[in-house]
């Protein structure tokens, strides 16, 4: 019993940062149409640099968390600035597409031109150690990990909802020729988008890598948040929340129980039956993006 | 002589282009390794070929291709080398399971758009991680060695010009089998489900049918050419087979040209050769294929062949000479 409690633990734990990073993957989804290959590499950046602060500075976690995806919100509105934003312009979705992953490759190389070819890890105080209680194993950073991201999907679903500035967010990914005619600045809130998405990344990254390593591959880990993107239904924000969640579940019960060498082939696996059987995701409505 | 299947086919450069290809083995002389660079090239090109009629021509993001590379690669490996089969078979199974691999990636067909790609995409994820797991029957991670040299009519083909031909052929004949396929009815129904899929459906075409010809096509040709690979090289292991390569080979179709045939082998041909060129200049070399992507998208989306067809236009003369795409 304790097992399964620590492994429910680590599952969700694992299951928010797939969440963070899905989050963003979702929201850029919806309000470009465009799937973001270079997203979970940004998430890779942000683990990297939280690396570097935390080897010079020793800052505590929460403030890694903040400047990392800080830093990385930067990058990801560089990347749309001056990279997709011209793009756009010309309208060629299929194009930007792959000009994600012409991203992909440059972010993955410029993190081993910087950092190097062997994974790092986080300075010891980082490190997650267990404590037992009362004949259980509990890991204090996983229920951090799990509070972070909780707290974050939260604040989110209240921004998103209850400000203005969600609300036209919501409504640009909705239909952008409609939001635009109500108004809204579209081409302010796709950079919002990109902000946002960038910073939950950097943060996402900094909480995986401190737990697994830094390394350049470590976007090979986001990737897996595409599929709890798709989980809940592309584009919706909390359906990528509880999309996250369910897939860390199934993923950590799964390696346990079943197979640890299959587990990505069963996230994987899971991940197309869910297209195929509910292309609307796991919490959709039916209803998918209008072409 | 004009076989009448074949109309709009030979043209005097087309037919010096074939004529000059054969002769590069003769010209290259003995020299094993500018031979082998070249058989790399002409199986990529047997490949981006393949995506060009799926990707460009179809205007499917099919993003798991070099995983039904690495089917045909597996098959036929393990049969020449476990089971004794002769390498005609071997061949065929190749084709024979990348068709296999591809009806069972059929149900995603109804799929649209972002959908579609995220689960070919994961497909080709998939495919790696089984290349990397299922030990017993692909070593895993190690490598499969020790794949024959292919035998024909009795001859085991062993000289590197000799293997030339052999993939020679196959390009020719698959270069063929695309152009055919343009240049009929499918070819008419391709362009108007890509121009506008709502349309070329009330116009009573059965997209579901073409999309599925296209995936199992190209499927059929990534087995193939999967099969010259292992048997050229003797060695084959899994990252040939994963993302890396399916990069590698959307670039050799954007480069060259989206809706070019001979922009795909030209493609694959400048890549390969950068390939062979940063593997000198070491590991940082790939951010050169990040920019060359981000930039051929942002600055010339219809790549060389889009060049050569911007360059003719401008000079008449030229078109003469062949510098013209083939845009059916």
């Amino acid at each position: 019993m304790s097992e399964f409690l620590g492994l429910l633990v680590f599952g969700l734990a694992i299951g928010s940062i797939y969440s963070l990073v899905a989050i963003g993957f979702s929201m850029i989804y919806r309000a470009t149409g465009l799937l973001h290959f270079a997203h979970p590499d940004l998430m890779m950046i942000g683990g990297m640099v939280g690396y570097t602060l935390a080897t010079r500075t020793s800052l505590p976690m929460p403030l890694l968390f903040v400047l990392s995806g800080l830093a990385v919100a930067g990058l990801s509105w560089l990347i749309d600035r001056f990279g997709f934003r011209p793009m756009r312009r010309q309208g060629a979705l299929l194009n930007l597409i792959i000009a994600t992953i012409g991203w992909s490759i440059i972010l993955v190389n410029v993190a081993l031109f910087v950092w190097g070819t062997a994974p790092l890890s986080y300075p010891e105080a980082y490190l997650p150690k267990g404590r037992v209680i009362g004949g259980i194993v509990i890991v204090p950073q996983n229920l951090a990990m799990l509070g972070v991201g909780l707290v974050a999907m939260v604040l989110l679903h209240l921004f998103f909802t209850r400000t203005v500035v969600g609300q036209a967010l919501r409504a640009t990914a909705e239909n952008p020729v409609a939001a635009q005619l109500m108004g809204i600045r579209i081409e302010r809130m796709m950079t919002l988008t990109f902000l946002l998405s960038g910073f939950l990344a950097g943060g996402a990254g900094v909480l995986v890598a401190s737990i697994v390593y830094a390394n350049f591959d470590l976007g090979l880990i986001g990737i897996k948040s595409f599929a709890a993107a798709v989980l809940g239904g592309f584009g919706q924000v909390g359906g990528a929340m509880v999309g996250g969640l369910v897939l860390g579940l199934v993923e950590t019960i799964g390696a346990f129980y079943v197979s640890s060498a299959y587990k990505d082939i069963i996230a994987y696996t899971l991940l197309i039956l869910i297209l195929l059987v509910r292309p609307q995701g796991l919490l959709g409505a039916g209803r998918t993006r209008p072409d | 002589m004009t076989v009448s299947w074949l109309r709009g086919f030979w043209t005097p450069a087309s037919a010096a282009t074939v004529v000059a290809l054969a002769a590069v083995p003769l010209l290259l002389g003995g020299s094993p390794y500018h031979l082998f660079l070249l058989n790399t090239i002409g199986v990529f090109a047997m490949l981006a070929l393949g995506l060009q009629l799926v990707l460009g021509y179809g205007g499917i993001l099919q993003l798991g291709y070099a995983g039904f590379f690495g089917l045909g690669a597996y098959t036929s490996a393990i049969l020449t080398t476990h089971h004794g089969w002769p390498f005609p078979a071997a061949f065929v199974a190749a084709m024979v399971v990348g068709v296999g691999g591809a009806v069972l990636m059929c149900p995603i067909v109804r799929l649209r758009d972002v959908n579609f790609a995220m689960a070919t995409f994961v497909f080709g994820l998939i495919l790696e991680l089984v290349y990397n797991q299922w030990s017993a029957m692909t070593n895993g991670p190690i490598g499969f060695r020790g794949i024959p040299a292919p035998t024909l009519f009795g001859l085991t083909v062993l000289e590197p010009q000799h293997y030339y031909y052999l993939i020679f052929v196959a390009l020719v004949a698959e270069y063929l089998l695309i152009f055919r396929l343009l240049h009929s009815p499918f070819g008419t129904a391709l362009r108007a489900m890509r121009e506008n899929e709502t349309a070329c459906r009330t116009s009573g075409v059965d997209v579901t049918r073409v999309k599925v010809t296209l995936l199992l096509v190209s499927s059929a040709i990534a087995g193939a050419a999967g099969s010259l690979l292992a048997h050229m090289n003797g060695f084959i292991s899994p990252p040939t087979f994963g993302w890396a390569t399916s990069v590698a080979l959307l670039m050799m179709v954007v480069l060259g040209g989206v809706r070019s045939l001979p922009g795909a082998i030209v493609g694959a041909a400048v890549i390969r050769l950068v390939v062979e060129q940063t593997s000198v200049l070491g590991q940082h070399s790939n951010i050169v294929f990040g920019v060359a992507l981000v930039l051929f998208m942002a600055f010339l989306p219809t790549g060389l062949a889009g060049l050569a067809g911007g360059l003719s236009a401008r000079m008449p003369w030229a078109a003469r000479f062949g510098a013209r795409s083939v845009t059916p």
